[in-house]
Parts: structure tokens; C-alpha cells; sequence
């Protein structure tokens, strides 16, 4: 994998490795530059540095999920630098900022039924005019996916893949596990709700202002690939 | 769009993720492997042996496809 020594650092970090937490610490002068660069107003630099502050907490120590302590650090797989990673996690922290209510009608006058159409179809304008782009959503959407889909046992896992991915039988999984063709379905129920709690959550922990349902998970993975990790 | 085809959406995104970020990658199944998954596919291992398959065919691409084959044809 191209980042490998970048993932390396991060698994180093989580561990407490002194060196490696400052290596991770190191990205966030320049993470707070691009965010900087985006902003237009005092408010939104003022938001830029609180969410600069938040993110050593929420990357390396963590918050409590199902009585343990998840990191926010766990969740970068290594498919982009590090350094792109935790901008593209900032920058949509600062975006979501952006289009909540609040923002919008503080800084363009804009009247609460607007907002309310503007948040339901996810198309706001950040500050500097630029369009609302849903590919950083969708770059966090994969992270958060992928490590839904790791917190499954094997088994849960491959009878997911099997039947949605490859179109196998619930039948056919059912004779292999020499068990009834209801236990697949009720054990592919729970897989499937597990995902969906944990998947949310996850994108949560990533984007703390993110308003995201699970329908809009499934439209943007109906429709999206991914490039913003390009942008950096 | 119903849940399962919501669930095919997700999880069909992720496999064109991978292949984007990581290439589709030769992936060769060592010849014991394969073996062991078509016995998984007939149902014919224990459960400590079937166990010890599902976690190398949840890591394998060419795992999942060839049990996925071998299922079908069953």
C-alpha cells in the first residue's frame, strides 16, 4: 500500500508511541492552513481553529462507544497520506459547520424554511460561494463503511457478500451451514442492522456536524467514486 | 430502492472503491485453499474447520469469489 509508513505512524500513535503522536500533531499546522484558506469571515477562522483544537482528543484519545473507547485514528485505513486524511476529516467538519442552520442564517440572512429545504436536499454553499460537493462526504462515507463491515465476524461477513454482492441463495448458505433458511435470514437481519448503527455512528465520530442519514449513505454510494483525496 | 438493494449499493461501492484505490490485483488461491473452499461449499467440514475458512475467505477476494461460484453451481 502507497501510505504505508503513513499507517505505520498511526498505529504507532494509537499505542502512545510519543514520536509517533507528534508525527500525527505535526499535520495539523498545515490542515489548519487549508482550512483557513477556505474561510471568508472571522467566524468561520474562529470555527477552523476549534475544530483544530478538538481533533488530537478525537484522533488519538478517543470517545466512549458500547462501553469502549473508540479513536478516530482507527479509522484512517492508509489509502491517502495521513496529512490528506485528517484535512479531508477537518474540512468536512467545517463544511458541515457551514451548512447547519445556524451559520447560514447568522451570515446570509437567510429565513428558516429556506434552510430547512436547503438541509433536506444537502446543497449548501459554503462561504466562498463554492458549491456544495458531496465527494468529501462520500470519502469519509468509505472509511466508515470499511470499518463497519471490519467489525464482522467472518461469517457475518461472507454471507453478506455472498448473497448481496454475488446474488447466492439464502437457500444454498443455508445447506452449506447445514442449518434452516430462516436462521440465515434473521442472522443476515442483525448483520445488516449492525451495519447500519455502526456505520452512522462511525460517521459521527468522524464529522461530529455531519447530518447524514442512512438514505443518503445509499444515494451517494449508488452514485459517487471517490476523489477528493486527490484534492490535497 | 428496497433494503436489499441498498445493501447491494454499499457494498458494490466499496468493491469499486478497492479496485480503484488498490487495482484488481492478481490474487492467486493457494491450491489446499481452494480445495478446502469447495469441501465449505458442500458442507462437508466441521464446524472448527468451516470457521477457519470463513476468516481466510473473508480476507480473500478470489476466496469469496470462488465459494460464491461454487455455491451457485450447487
Amino acid at each position: 500500500m502507497a501510505n504505508q509508513d503513513d499507517l505505520r505512524i498511526a498505529q504507532a500513535a494509537l499505542s502512545g508511541d510519543p514520536a509517533a503522536v507528534n508525527s500525527v500533531l505535526a499535520e495539523l499546522p498545515y490542515t489548519l492552513s487549508v482550512l483557513l484558506s477556505k474561510c471568508t469571515d472571522s467566524d468561520s477562522e474562529e470555527r477552523a481553529r476549534e475544530i483544530i483544537e478538538d481533533l488530537p482528543g478525537d484522533l488519538m484519545a478517543g470517545v466512549e462507544r458500547d462501553g469502549k473507547t473508540v479513536k478516530l485514528l482507527e479509522m484512517y485505513q492508509g489509502r491517502a497520506s495521513l496529512r490528506s486524511w485528517i484535512t479531508v476529516v477537518a474540512l468536512s467538519r467545517l463544511k458541515s459547520w457551514w451548512r447547519a442552520p445556524g451559520y447560514r442564517k447568522r451570515e446570509r440572512g437567510i429565513e428558516p424554511h429556506q434552510d430547512q429545504l436547503m438541509s433536506s436536499d444537502n446543497r449548501g454553499n459554503s462561504p466562498d460561494g463554492e458549491a456544495y460537493d458531496d465527494t468529501d462526504v462520500v470519502a469519509l462515507l468509505t472509511d466508515a463503511l470499511t470499518d463497519s463491515l471490519r467489525s464482522l465476524v467472518p461469517r457475518e461477513s461472507v454471507c453478506l457478500r455472498l448473497v448481496y454482492l454475488h446474488n447466492v441463495e439464502q437457500q444454498r448458505l443455508a445447506r452449506m451451514f447445514g442449518c434452516h433458511a430462516a436462521t440465515i435470514s434473521r442472522d443476515l437481519d442483525q448483520t445488516k442492522a449492525s451495519i447500519k448503527r455502526r456505520l452512522l455512528w462511525n460517521l459521527k465520530l468522524l464529522d461530529p456536524f455531519l447530518e447524514i442519514t442512512w438514505d443518503d449513505c445509499v444515494r451517494l454510494c449508488a452514485s459517487q467514486s471517490i476523489s477528493i483525496f486527490d484534492s490535497f | 430502492m428496497d433494503e436489499e438493494d441498498q445493501f447491494r449499493a454499499m457494498l458494490g461501492f466499496l468493491e469499486r472503491f478497492e479496485e480503484e484505490v488498490s487495482g484488481r490485483s492478481a490474487e492467486s488461491l493457494d491450491p489446499d485453499m481452494a480445495a478446502k473452499i469447495r469441501e465449505l461449499a458442500a458442507g462437508t467440514l466441521d464446524d472448527k474447520q468451516r470457521e477457519q475458512v470463513l476468516e481466510e475467505v473473508a480476507r480473500s477476494r478470489a476466496g469469496l469469489e470462488l465459494l460464491a461460484t461454487c455455491l451457485q453451481r450447487s
